[in-house]
């Protein structure tokens, strides 16, 4: 047995069964998951397949697996591979663990098309958290999704909900970014090698989840975050969680597949609804239509799934400021700018037309409203109620 | 008498002697006066010119040999030897023609030329070029030449017509324009000068102005911002997204530029004659300029240089705009090439053989879109991502920004102000606040030799801007808060002054300093992505 020139152990033979098996890029990976339950084990499944010309041509006439796959098999050495590998993930310390391991996390083996191996960085316990929640949205968000998404990560992670996102541009890194800041715990799941920070803007959210959190990967060290790959890490993302929060997501979006591989798994969705005329909510609203969960705070979230066992977060920010405004004893003209303000960004022009001020007097009321931290400038001459 | 005295000691009485002649010629803006000199003497026929001379020059002895061949005076076979004076300026350009042929003429003694009508000739200058039928064609750098050669003594010039409005300008100079040699055969032949130049009264007053501001709906923040630009000559930057009035109210600007003074007027339209940009009807600048530059550009364009040390775009927006529209699509040396003639308000271009030092007293008017799209912060239309809109803001550099002190983020105008009945500020109330403005930086720096709040020296800010200690804290910590410059801290104080001024207040308030920090905004805060 080829295996035997690697190493006698049969536990750690198993694993590079897995590994291997979940190293070939033209299967997917629920088929290979099919093929290994009529094997019976990642041992006889690597046994049978590996080289072996006249069962895979069997395969391939059975249409259990694709020529390609023969031919990638063919061309395969197993040990020269095995070498590089572990070479990679000790020079890069990355670790990996497959479905026999004990810290496989338990909430994907449950799936049909279950990671043969993950490649992670950090601390893979948190995998197993006990209520973990995934937060997807667009990559391009307005900012309003991007304000919802940190105020309601920011709640939830300081309940000890662990979050989950795959740290792409827009709402996932501001997951991430919030839990975080807010003390939480978070997991993100990456379309290529745990090595690689893609997209690069992430490094900082990265480097620290690295050390402090954990990023995970079904792919081996330097494979490049290709398009492909990410529908495929979203089934990941949905496995993990508990339930889905979508935060802002256009039509036809990739947000929309993850939430049909949740669905597929049972897990709920709930859905931070936008404007009905705003394009980068249509997805949301769609969702919310087709039956999601509409959420409006956090507690609603909390409430639906994860209502037993949870710490309450000490401080709640944002009520008090709102419960406060009144007593805060503000000027008039500050009075009046509050009330006028929103969520929405708002051009310094419009405050002044429709208020009637003087821009001098403007400019003073809004740098007042600024130093007492209840108005934000998000951009030169837009501002929003924080 | 000099040329008796040649005459006796070195030639026959006859056809052979010295003769000198004035003409001029520009270093950079400034004009310096050249003396031809000719000998004729026994030898090779031939005539050989002398004093280090680009070709242009030259090639004179042809133009000038055929130019008085075609009007009736065939040199004869000698040997004419002509010096242009002093040697060891480079010689350039076609302007010396007249000057040359004139000399010829002298040493030769074609004509009976009394001891006065040679004393008038050397106090007069001859400007010109030669065509071969001998019309007298028009030049460059007619103005600084006569500023000069008024300086050195000279009472006369004989010109080309189409230089005389743009000469005419400067006083106690008599301007004689021909348009052919024989004009000034005849000065020779009937002791009669051409008739001197007479200044036409009309003062044709362009008033021509592209955009009205009243055309312009809404946007009262920009409006103001661009006012106090003009009225105290500071950079603005305008950002904005597609279609939100940028360029519209850049084009306002001429309209509500204050008038330019004599001097600046002067300045002007020395740079403008040098570069050959000078309309021959009026001859002189009244209006600020208004550059606005294409994307093409090349650095010795816009800085100036080249062959002839052209004076560039920078120079040529002196007292007035240097308008950049999308700021950011020009190439990036283009843009940091800025960076001195915005702080030094001159820019030297150093040549081969010569460096020249050009005014570059700028307004800096640039426009861009926040993103490549052009559409943020509009997220329903813009489709960059944030690595996409940081690299496309950074494109402009930070020390370029630091020189702007007006930045404007302008918000696209809405249906409603689209057609709202009421009209915003009109460019006739803007010019009315502007000259306010102006007329109080008049009499602050009128023992100064600037003239507008944002070019006071450092020096001299402790001087004419004097803050109450309310003021000083606040600036104190802003400076502290954000990752302010030292420029760019006595450049907040330049447009607090400016923002005064506009207010007609003496003494800078509180709400004049905290506009001046809003319009500059330093820290650039992107927290929507």
């Amino acid at each position: 047995m080829i295996l035997d020139k690697i190493t006698n152990d049969e536990k750690k033979q198993t694993e590079i069964a897995y590994m291997w098996l979940g190293h070939l890029r033209t299967i997917p990976v629920r088929d290979m998951n099919r093929i290994m339950n009529i094997f019976g084990s990642a041992i006889s499944t690597f046994d049978a397949m590996y080289k072996d010309d006249k069962v895979l041509t069997g395969m391939v006439d059975a249409n259990a697996i694709k020529p390609e796959t023969k031919d990638e098999i063919m061309r395969d050495d197993v040990e020269t591979w095995f070498d590089w590998n572990q070479r990679k993930r000790e020079e890069k310390s990355i670790l990996c663990v497959t479905p026999e391991s004990e810290s496989y996390p338990s909430r994907l083996q449950e799936l049909q098309d279950k990671p043969l191996c993950i490649y992670y960085r950090g601390d893979i316990t948190l995998a197993d958290s006990k209520n973990t929640l995934g937060v997807i949205g667009s990559r391009r968000p307005t900012y309003y999704g991007r304000s919802k998404t940190c105020e309601f990560v920011n709640e939830l992670s300081a309940r000890g909900i662990t979050v989950i996102s795959g740290m792409a541009y827009g709402i996932d890194a501001c997951a991430h970014d919030a839990a975080i800041k807010s003390q939480g715990k978070t997991i993100a799941v990456l379309g290529g090698g745990v090595d690689i920070c893609y997209p690069q803007t992430n490094i900082e959210i990265y480097t620290e989840m690295c050390e402090k959190h954990l990023v995970i990967s079904e792919y081996e060290p330097e494979v490049a975050p290709i398009g492909v790959h990410f529908p495929l890490r979203n089934r990941i993302i949905s496995g993990l969680s508990d339930g889905l929060l979508v935060a802002e997501a256009a039509m036809r979006s990739g947000t929309t597949l993850t939430v049909e591989c949740a669905l597929e798994q049972g897990k709920t969705v709930y859905g931070i609804p936008g404007r009905i005329s705003d394009p980068m909510s249509k997805g949301v609203n769609h969702l919310i239509k087709q039956g999601a969960m509409l959420v409006d705070s956090p507690t609603d979230v909390v409430e639906d799934i994860f209502s037993e066992s949870l710490v309450k977060p000490k401080k709640r920010r944002r009520k008090k400021i709102a419960a406060n405004k009144e007593d805060l004893n503000l000027p008039p003209s500050e009075m009046r700018i509050i009330g006028f303000l929103g969520n929405e960004p708002t051009h310094m022009d419009e405050i002044i037309r429709k208020n009637d001020m003087k821009i001098s007097e403007t400019i003073h009321v809004l740098g007042e409203l600024v130093n007492k931290n209840l108005v934000e400038c998000i951009e030169k001459s837009y501002y929003v109620l924080k | 008498m000099g040329r008796s005295y040649y005459n006796s000691k070195y030639s026959d009485y006859n056809n052979l002697m010295y003769s000198k002649v004035y003409s001029g010629l520009t270093l950079g803006i400034d004009g310096m006066m050249i003396s031809v000199e000719t000998d004729t003497s026994q030898g090779l026929p031939g005539l050989n010119l002398v004093g280090y001379l680009a070709s242009s020059v030259k090639e004179a002895g042809e133009r000038v040999r055929a130019a008085l061949k075609n009007t009736g005076v065939s040199l004869p076979s000698r040997r004419i030897t002509v010096n242009l004076s002093p040697a060891d300026t480079r010689k350039d350009g076609a302007l010396f023609d007249v000057a040359i042929a004139v000399g010829i003429i002298l040493s030769l003694e074609y004509f009976d030329i009394s001891d006065t009508l040679y004393e008038e000739i050397q106090r007069t200058l001859f400007l010109g070029e030669l065509g071969l039928d001998g019309t007298v064609l028009p030049i460059r750098g007619t103005l600084p030449i006569v500023d000069c050669a008024a300086k050195n003594g000279i009472k006369r010039v004989i010109l080309p017509v189409e230089c005389a409005a743009e000469a005419s300008y400067i006083k106690d100079v008599e301007i004689c324009p021909v348009s052919h040699m024989t004009q000034i055969l005849s000065i020779f032949i009937e002791g009669k000068w051409p008739e001197s130049y007479v200044k036409s009264d009309i003062e044709e007053e362009s008033d021509e102005v592209l955009v009205d501001m009243a055309d312009i709906r809404g946007q009262e923040m920009m409006k103001t911002g661009v006012i106090i630009a003009v009225a105290g000559f500071h950079n603005i930057l305008l950002t904005g997204a597609a279609g939100a009035g940028k360029t519209m109210i850049a084009k306002c600007i001429p309209g509500i530029m204050p008038p330019l003074s004599y001097e600046e007027s002067m300045e002007l339209t020395k740079i403008y004659s040098v570069a050959g940009l000078l309309g021959h009807e009026s001859g002189y600048i009244r209006t600020r300029p208004f550059r606005s530059l294409s994307q093409n550009i090349s650095q010795v364009t816009l800085l100036g240089g080249g062959m002839n040390s052209r004076p560039g775009e920078v120079t040529l927006a002196t007292g007035g705009v240097l308008f950049l529209d999308e700021f950011p699509e020009f190439p990036r040396n283009v843009i940091e090439s800025l960076r001195q003639p915005m702080e030094d308000k001159t820019v030297t271009v150093s040549r081969l053989k010569a460096s020249y030092t050009y005014p570059a007293r700028f307004m800096l008017v640039s426009a861009r879109n926040n993103c490549p799209c052009g559409f943020f912060p509009d997220r329903k239309k813009c489709h960059c991502n944030a690595r996409e809109i940081k690299k496309y803001q950074e494109k402009i550099s930070h020390p370029i920004m630091d020189r702007i002190d007006i930045r404007l983020e302008i918000n696209p105008v809405s249906y409603n102000d689209l057609f709202s009945a009421e009209e915003g500020m009109s460019s006739s109330a803007a010019r009315d606040k502007i000259m306010e403005a102006r007329e109080r930086q008049e009499v602050r720096f009128r023992h100064e030799e600037f003239s507008f709040n944002s070019e006071i020296p450092q020096g001299k800010i402790e001087e004419y801007i004097k803050l109450g200690s309310g003021l000083e804290e606040l600036l104190q910590e802003t400076y502290e808060a954000s990752n302010m410059s030292a420029r760019g801290y006595f450049r907040v104080l330049r447009l607090a002054r400016t923002i005064a001024d506009i207010g007609g207040r003496d003494d800078i308030t509180l709400e004049d300093v905290e506009q001046a920090l809003y319009y500059r905004n330093e820290n650039e805060p992107t927290n929507w992505l």
